[in-house]
């Protein structure tokens, strides 16, 4: 409910602040007063979207536990996917893993508003594999087996240290 | 026989053979093809205004000659082509909206052409050098979405990707293609069948004063498309700006009473509305850089440590210290451009490189996030920022002014190319310091070839006439003419920086950039690209995420690359002087 009040009086103020500074001149007494509306938008907005982030994980349906669950599964998949030796095959799992793993940085993004930092070393944690496992993608797409595996095996040691980051922000 | 998505035969059976990336093959192929796009878009953009970054076309020729005629391109081979070309390519842009309007105000002579060269060299080494730490930033942390970086990616990854992919992708190209190519029969002498504009207004007997008019282009419905839910917001921000801001002021009588019908519309943009997004941009801007200091923290501790670790971490990344020399050469030419070219003195000429350093680095921030949410780039706006404070900090010294512009808008538009080509390298598993390094080693060529076309177009044909219009450099000079006559609305651009300061503080990420940008663009374009982000939220919504990686996504490339590759087309037969627009 404070969230939408907030976005409501956002976008009020939002609206008033325009008009008034659409003016020649502006009426600069109608954009302070937008301003404050706005002002207090933000802080509901803002209070109202930390309080559903703590709703969610004590529910456990999001915030860190949905995240750990999605490293988890990804981590066990990737780990299957390295026994697996013909290279297409290989290729068209890591595809769905991508594909999989494609929703945790928007699942993540919540952790913003807890800790800018500790986001900012969960994405770079997560980034980092996920870019080697396109690698690894790509090098079985283009029959480099050797190349593929060894990031197969970075991707798996950065899913699993991604987990790890996640549990030291818990 | 060997088809397009074989694996190349020599390479697939040996498990040892180094992973081609960088290679003599790809760094050729993307020099040469870049001189070509950077000479065709030189010509063509002087005469009818636009140019293209031209990444999806090299990617596709690459495939054709890598993997269709030296049998053994890679993925991450073929990323390194399109990285060249579109380096080379892309500062274009920045050099032909700035050096022409010298040539039409007949200040040319008064520059030696050494300094257009070291201006725009430098431009184009420090618009890659400046986003080094906003690549883990933006890419990494925050995710954005750089739909041309996306479409781009699938373009190299079809190969790999399944014939239905592949399929979708051809499909979309041939469609948007034939499109473009039927809206352009007039210029082939053919009937006119397909407009490029339809006013849905008109249709809807609406009001003259209210403009409801729709751009047809595939290319933009198709940025909507990969871009999603951020599109909505500039979608909503367009329906603000032109749809309650209009009517609003216009009942309120704040209009001039001579501006009547039409002319409502464009002068409520013209003066009121785009003024204020150029304010929301940059305020929405300068908050989303303070926001994102704890992140940029990050990235920066995390190049860093890698950097120490040296070949005990696997470091794939610039080290931080190409940045810092990056800086401290931009500010070494800025300074000895403004010293040595104008009368300013020691002080001044160290201030205006001071502020020149901190404004290319702030400007290269915003594009890069206005790329990342939204695909748009809003150079035009900035190098008019860009020139009112040149002009201020060099006394109104305007051949100075347009030279500094120039490094300006090539080091922005570079940074916006390469932040597009780092989101294609993250989503092909290519490395990012190995892109870098053959941008920075590659970037300087495109300046010297748009320069020298500038400079045989100024011998052949003069430039700000029939021939050869320069759209963009009539536009500098206007902006020039108006800083100089005091109409800058500098008032509009306080109030909206404040607004967008304001909207950045409210915990969506970059919401000051996405309405600033709406405000700013003109809804002829925001409706086609509005329409791609509700069918991608509609689709999403109805039939799931993998939905939309596996169908909707290369159909959407498709239909960016398509429109692209006709633009270059037109743009050769311009050259070449089959078509005379």
């Amino acid at each position: 409910m404070k969230k939408l009040i907030g976005n409501i009086m956002l976008t009020g103020g939002l609206i008033g602040g325009a008009i008034s500074a659409a003016r020649i001149p502006p009426m600069w007494g109608g954009v302070i007063g937008s301003l404050i509306i706005m002002g207090v938008g933000i802080v509901l907005r803002r209070r109202g979207e930390k309080e559903e982030l703590h709703r969610a994980t004590q529910k456990g349906s999001g915030g860190i536990q949905e995240l750990e669950r999605i490293l988890t599964k990804a981590i066990e998949d990737v780990g299957e996917i390295m026994k697996i030796e013909e290279h297409n095959k290989v290729r068209e799992s890591l595809s769905k893993v991508l594909e999989f793993l494609d929703g945790f940085a928007e699942k993540a993004r919540p952790l913003r508003i807890e800790s800018l930092k500790a986001y900012g070393q969960l994405m770079t944690a997560f980034s980092r594999a996920e870019r080697s496992l396109n690698r690894a993608w790509s090098a079985y797409a283009d029959g480099y087996e050797g190349e593929g595996r060894t990031y197969l095996e970075f991707g798996y040691e950065g899913l699993k240290e991604t987990l790890n980051t996640l549990k030291s922000i818990e | 026989m060997e088809s397009f998505r074989d694996v190349p035969k020599n390479v697939a059976s040996d498990k040892r053979q180094t992973y081609r990336e960088i290679t003599p093959a790809a760094v050729i192929l993307g020099v040469l093809w870049g001189a070509f796009m950077a000479a065709s878009f030189t010509y063509a953009g002087m005469i009818m205004g636009f140019t293209s970054g031209g990444s999806a076309i090299a990617a596709i020729v690459g495939w054709g000659i890598l993997r269709g005629v030296l049998k053994k391109g890679t993925v991450v081979e073929n990323n390194i082509v399109q990285t060249i070309a579109s380096a080379v390519n892309i500062s274009v842009s920045g050099v032909i909206f700035t050096i022409p309007a010298l040539y039409i105000m007949g200040m040319h002579e008064e520059i030696s052409t050494l300094y257009f060269f070291l201006a725009t060299a430098a431009g184009a080494i420090l618009g890659i050098t400046f986003i080094i730490p906003l690549r883990k930033q933006m890419i990494e942390i925050d995710r954005l979405k750089f739909p041309t970086g996306t479409a781009v990616a699938t373009v190299l990854k079809t190969p790999g990707s399944g014939i239905e992919k592949a399929r979708l992708l051809f499909f979309g190209m041939i469609l948007s293609a034939l499109v473009y190519l039927v809206q352009q029969f007039p210029l082939l002498g053919l009937p006119h069948v397909l407009p490029e504009v339809i006013n849905i207004g008109s249709f809807l007997h609406l009001p003259s004063w209210i403009n409801l008019a729709m751009a047809l282009s595939l290319m933009v419905f198709g940025m909507g498309l990969i871009t999603g839910r951020n599109g909505l917001i500039v979608l909503a921000g367009g329906a603000l700006s032109y749809y309650i801001i209009t009517p609003v002021v216009k009942a309120l009588g704040w209009i001039p009473s001579d501006v009547q019908g039409a002319a409502v519309s464009s002068f409520v943009y013209a003066n009121m509305t785009r003024p204020l997004g150029i304010g929301m941009l940059l305020g929405g801007s300068i908050a989303g850089l303070i926001l994102s200091l704890p992140v940029i923290a990050v990235a920066m501790k995390s190049i860093a440590q890698a950097n120490k670790m040296g070949a005990r971490s696997r470091n794939e990344e610039l080290p931080i210290s190409y940045l810092y020399a990056g800086a401290g050469l931009a500010f070494l030419l800025l300074f000895i451009t403004a010293y040595r070219l104008s009368n300013l003195g020691l002080g001044r000429s160290l201030l205006t490189a001071f502020i020149g350093v901190a404004w290319i680095f702030i400007a290269s921030l915003l594009v890069a996030m206005s790329t990342g949410m939204t695909d748009w780039s809003p150079v035009s706006g900035l190098s008019l920022v860009s020139v009112m404070i040149l002009l201020y900090l060099t006394n109104k010294n305007v051949p100075l002014t347009i030279l500094l512009g120039a490094t300006v808008g090539v080091a922005i538009s570079g940074a916006a190319d390469m932040m597009q080509d780092l989101k294609t390298g993250h989503l092909v598993g290519a490395i990012p310091s190995r892109q870098q390094k053959v941008e920075l080693l590659t970037a300087w060529i495109g300046p010297i070839i748009a320069l020298t076309v500038v400079g045989l177009i100024w011998k052949a044909y003069g430039i700000g006439n029939d021939m050869v219009p320069a759209p963009q450099a009539m536009a500098l000079k206007s902006m020039v003419d108006a800083i100089l006559g005091g109409s800058v609305p500098i008032d509009k651009f306080l109030a909206g920086g404040i607004l967008g300061f304001a909207l950045s503080l409210s915990g969506v990420p970059g919401l000051g950039v996405l309405v600033g940008l709406s405000m700013y663009l003109p809804m002829l374009y925001i409706l086609p690209y509005g329409l791609g982000c509700i069918v991608h939220e509609l689709t999403k919504k109805k039939k799931g995420h993998e939905f939309i990686t596996e169908k909707v996504l290369p159909f959407a490339a498709g239909l960016m690359v398509g429109e692209a590759a006709m633009t270059l087309l037109f743009a050769v037969l311009t050259v070449a002087g089959v078509l005379h627009p």
